[in-house]
């Protein structure tokens, strides 16, 4: 009998041990994702309406329940960073080819030459309309999708939209992704 | 040994002229190197070939709230904004490693991942473009 209780306690004490395991665990992940929220988005601030960047002549439409942040001016404003969750994102933004990569290829050249993942899988496609490049990246469980295109004006405008996620939520980000891509829109320029 | 002459475009020659003039004084003031801030000119300006920021007077792509690049009635106008909201972050700067670290820290671009990598790029060819210029 009194075996049997000692048993009880004993089982007790470890359930009660493997919940307080949890609810730490819970508790110090929850801590760094908004450490990381904090320090990623630290210099944004929040986009609520679809997002048109006159200067580099392109927009993109908002998602339904996706928070997206732009740069806090008066910092350039380049582009739209929409949250999907921890260390996941899309990015869509423009910048001047100022480095003169001079086509779309060479400017994926550059964007991969930084980079160090497992594997890579390279293809053209087709951003709003023109001929486009993509690449995907995967390094452990994360995977970087990253599109690029160059617009021939001027000295060139560099398009970059990157989703990052990883292998778990891969299927429902890149499905918000395409909703992105289909939605990207070029302007004209403004003389 | 192969030895690559980068020649002096004239987009390239104009951007010395025009640039080095407003930039230079202030790089002085905050002992910060000069080809740093060329190099943002370079990008945000695109080689100060972009029409539109040229009737801003907007060399360095400065916002306002809405996000749309503000108008300055000088380019002396627009140099003297940077440096009062920036200079103080970028001051002592020497070195391409160390003002990519304060850009960062500034949040100056935190949009795009590769902004970082391509100013890298950039500022290598303001060095060689100042170089085939030579713009002193």
């Amino acid at each position: 009998m009194q075996s049997n209780m000692r048993a009880t306690h004993c089982l007790v004490g470890l359930f009660i041990i493997a919940l307080w395991s949890l609810a730490a665990h819970a508790e110090v992940s929850v801590e760094i994702e908004r450490q990381w929220q904090q320090e990623q988005f630290a210099h944004m601030l929040p986009i609520t309406r679809d997002y048109r960047n006159e200067q580099y002549g392109f927009g993109v439409p908002m998602l339904s329940g996706v928070e997206a942040y732009g740069n806090e001016p008066p910092n350039p404003n380049h582009g739209v960073v929409y949250l999907l969750g921890y260390q996941r994102t899309i990015s869509v933004s423009a910048v001047y080819d100022a480095a003169e990569y001079g086509s779309t290829k060479s400017q994926l050249d550059h964007w991969l030459a930084t980079e160090h993942p497992d594997t890579i899988t390279r293809s053209p496609t087709v951003l709003a309309g023109k001929p486009a490049e993509q690449a995907v990246l995967r390094t452990g469980n994360t995977v970087i999708k990253v599109v690029v295109r160059r617009r021939n004006e001027g000295n060139g405008i560099l398009y970059e939209l990157t989703l990052t996620t990883t292998a778990t939520d891969q299927a429902k980000d890149n499905a918000l992704f395409d909703l992105v891509l289909a939605g990207f829109k070029t302007f004209k320029l403004p003389r | 040994m192969v030895k690559f002459i980068t020649a002096c475009h004239a987009d390239k020659k104009d951007f010395f002229e025009s640039i080095v003039p407003l930039v230079r004084p202030m790089a002085a003031r905050l002992n910060v190197d000069e080809d740093l801030l060329l190099a943002l000119v370079a990008f945000e300006d695109s080689w100060g070939q972009d029409e539109h920021n040229k009737a801003l007077h907007n060399i360095f792509g400065i916002t306002h709230a809405g996000g749309n690049n503000i108008a300055f009635p000088t380019y002396e106008a627009c140099v003297e904004f940077w440096e009062r909201n920036y200079g103080a972050k970028v001051r002592g700067i020497r070195t391409l490693e160390d003002f990519i670290t304060a850009m960062k820290k500034i949040g100056y671009n935190s949009v795009n991942k590769s902004y970082y990598d391509t100013f890298r790029a950039v500022y290598q060819s303001v060095l060689k473009y100042k170089l085939a210029c030579n713009a002193k």
